[in-house]
């Protein structure tokens, strides 16, 4: 039995409305009246959430788990699915910063565009994001050493600068654009960018790969070794692919330049630029 | 009980609890695939001499990387050994094969929750190779090792799964005529060959040289099955064949489950039968004492207990 919790936007918070309890884990067992009346930080204020959230919960015999559809334009809500660990949250329209941060499991679609901090600290679970990232996706706060560690965040649209800062782990697959810095100062995991990306790609990374298609100017400190074939290739696009990302002439026979680097920083990190045939 | 005119012997054949698992190799084309199946799977026709018995399944029909490749079966008589003996093969058959990665077999004769399943690792002790040069690549949750090495990269699992099988399913083709045996053996084998989740270690699916426990030389473990012989049949007492049988060649089976056995033996008991010609089939046991898993052939053949 798998419970569908729909709740819709009634009003468009004129403050930034911090919504952390809207979990589907957490709200699996709840009923509408008590979903009304979770307390959420709004502006210096506590509100219900019933003041800006209405909706149904129905039950369906296919499958198992919870999952939360939240419909409307959530910009302003801060922390949906924050350390989510289970279940299904569908964002029909654009979700606000911290979206998934330090997310443990489960699945995270976001309909719109998602704001800055998305999955920041993950260890696991996917976000599947259909517009576009704000900066920071996967990065680590300031003044914390380790980004995202886990499970993969998946844009089909552009993202902002600082994507996968200091990320540890995971996955990061932009279909369209960066900004600059990808990766900086990341020490394992993946970042992919099929579109153009700004400067300053894996500024300061310590281990890890940064996947980007060829024409892309590298820092001095990043050093080439040789065109070939990754074995893993074909395993990481059948991955993003099975989470819903097409990645269109990034054929399982591409050919990568491969470069070492950050040199300033052990040297033991990887940028593979796509070969064009 | 017969067979299309052959006599199935009333008896049983006398199988072990082993550890199995599942390698799917892969290489650039279905060449080198081969090559790299048949390189891990070598020298691996029984426990006794080899310390493993391998073969290759077949022909992976989906494989981690989507290049050519292939499914092999490798049975140990403890998951030590197995472990051991894989890490030895891997690195020194499989990583030197031209285009090879290596990945964790599905095991999909076994439920996911069984306890009979349990991991152990190759990926991450063979990553030292690399002289730390090595680096690892999460993939889902899979971890993935990848080795520089001079034609790119050797790519590994991290961790692969065994679960308790069973070794030594068994049964002896008694013919008129060495070609008659061999062509009702090669029937069996490959009738067989079309099930998966069984191996069949000896060279071509078949063992010529049988073996007896023990030996009238105190240094030797085994030795040839002096009682199916048919050179030596009028010298030894209690010969097993009669006048005018002329070959006996055997087939051993692993599987990844007592099930697996049964049917292997029973499709490939059938398969010789309805070549026609052998005159008999029976099976090798040690009195019931030593193995776990009795396989009775006139049950397998439906025929009364």
């Amino acid at each position: 039995m798998k419970r569908i919790i729909d709740l819709r936007l009634t009003q468009t918070p004129r403050l930034p409305l911090e919504a952390e309890r809207l979990r589907p884990d957490l709200l699996a067992g709840m009923s509408l009246e008590e979903i009304y009346a979770l307390p959420l930080l709004y502006g210096n204020q506590m509100a219900a959430a019933g003041e800006f959230l209405r909706g149904e919960i129905r039950e369906m015999e296919d499958g198992s788990g919870a999952c939360l559809i939240l419909r409307g334009d959530f910009a302003r809500v801060k922390r949906l699915g924050q350390g989510m660990q289970s279940g299904e949250l569908i964002i029909e329209g654009a979700s606000g910063f911290h979206t998934g941060a330090e997310m443990e499991g489960g699945r995270i679609i976001i309909r719109g565009d998602a704001g800055d901090w998305l999955g920041a600290h993950m260890t696991g679970g996917v976000i599947q994001v259909l517009g576009n990232a704000g900066h920071w996706a996967g990065a680590a706060y300031r003044g914390k050493m380790q980004g995202m560690r886990g499970g993969a965040i998946i844009i089909n649209g552009n993202a902002g600068r600082m994507t996968g800062s200091k990320m540890r782990g995971g996955l990061i697959a932009v279909r369209g654009d960066c900004l600059e810095f990808p990766g900086y100062c990341m020490n394992a995991g993946t970042i992919l960018v099929a579109g153009r990306s700004g400067r300053h790609i894996g500024s300061g990374m310590v281990r890890g790969t940064i996947i980007m298609r060829e024409g892309h100017e590298l820092l001095p400190t990043f050093y080439r070794n040789c065109t070939y074939q990754p074995p893993f290739w074909q395993l990481l696009r059948s991955y993003i692919e099975e989470q819903g990302l097409m990645l269109d002439g990034w054929d399982a026979d591409c050919f990568f330049e491969r470069y070492s680097g950050e040199a300033l920083c052990g040297g033991k990190g990887e940028v593979l630029l796509r070969h064009s045939a | 009980m017969q067979i299309n005119g052959v006599i199935i012997e009333d008896t049983f054949a006398e199988a072990f609890g082993m550890r199995g698992c599942r390698l799917t190799v892969t290489a650039p084309s279905d060449r080198w695939a081969l090559v790299a199946a048949q390189a891990i799977t070598g020298f691996a026709t029984s426990v006794i001499g080899c310390g493993i018995e391998a073969d290759v399944e077949g022909a992976s029909p989906a494989t981690p990387d989507g290049r050519p490749g292939y499914d092999c079966l490798f049975f140990a008589n403890s998951a030590d050994g197995l472990a051991g003996t894989l890490l030895n093969r891997v690195g020194q058959a499989l990583m030197t094969t031209v285009g090879s990665a290596c990945f964790s077999g599905a095991l999909p004769e076994i439920p996911e929750d069984s306890a009979d399943i349990s991991k152990f690792e190759i990926g991450s002790k063979l990553r030292f190779f690399g002289d730390g040069y090595q680096a690892s690549k999460v993939i889902g949750n899979i971890r993935y090792w990848r080795l520089p090495v001079m034609d790119g990269e050797f790519l590994i699992e991290e961790t692969f799964s065994m679960t308790r099988g069973v070794g030594g399913g068994n049964f002896l083709m008694v013919g008129p005529s060495h070609a008659v045996t061999l062509a009702a053996a090669e029937a069996a084998v490959d009738a067989i060959r079309h099930l998966r989740g069984v191996a069949l270690p000896f060279p071509g699916g078949m063992v010529r040289s049988g073996s007896q426990v023990g030996s009238r030389y105190k240094f030797l473990k085994a030795s040839t099955n002096i009682l199916y012989c048919p050179t030596i049949r009028s010298r030894v007492t209690g010969s097993e064949l009669l006048e005018g049988d002329n070959a006996v060649l055997e087939i051993v089976i692993d599987g990844l489950n007592e099930a697996l056995v049964g049917q292997a033996m029973r499709v490939g008991i059938e398969a010789a039968c309805a070549c026609g010609g052998i005159r008999k089939i029976t099976a090798g046991n040690y009195g019931g004492k030593l193995g776990k898993f009795h396989f009775h052939l006139h049950q397998l053949l439906g025929g009364d207990a």
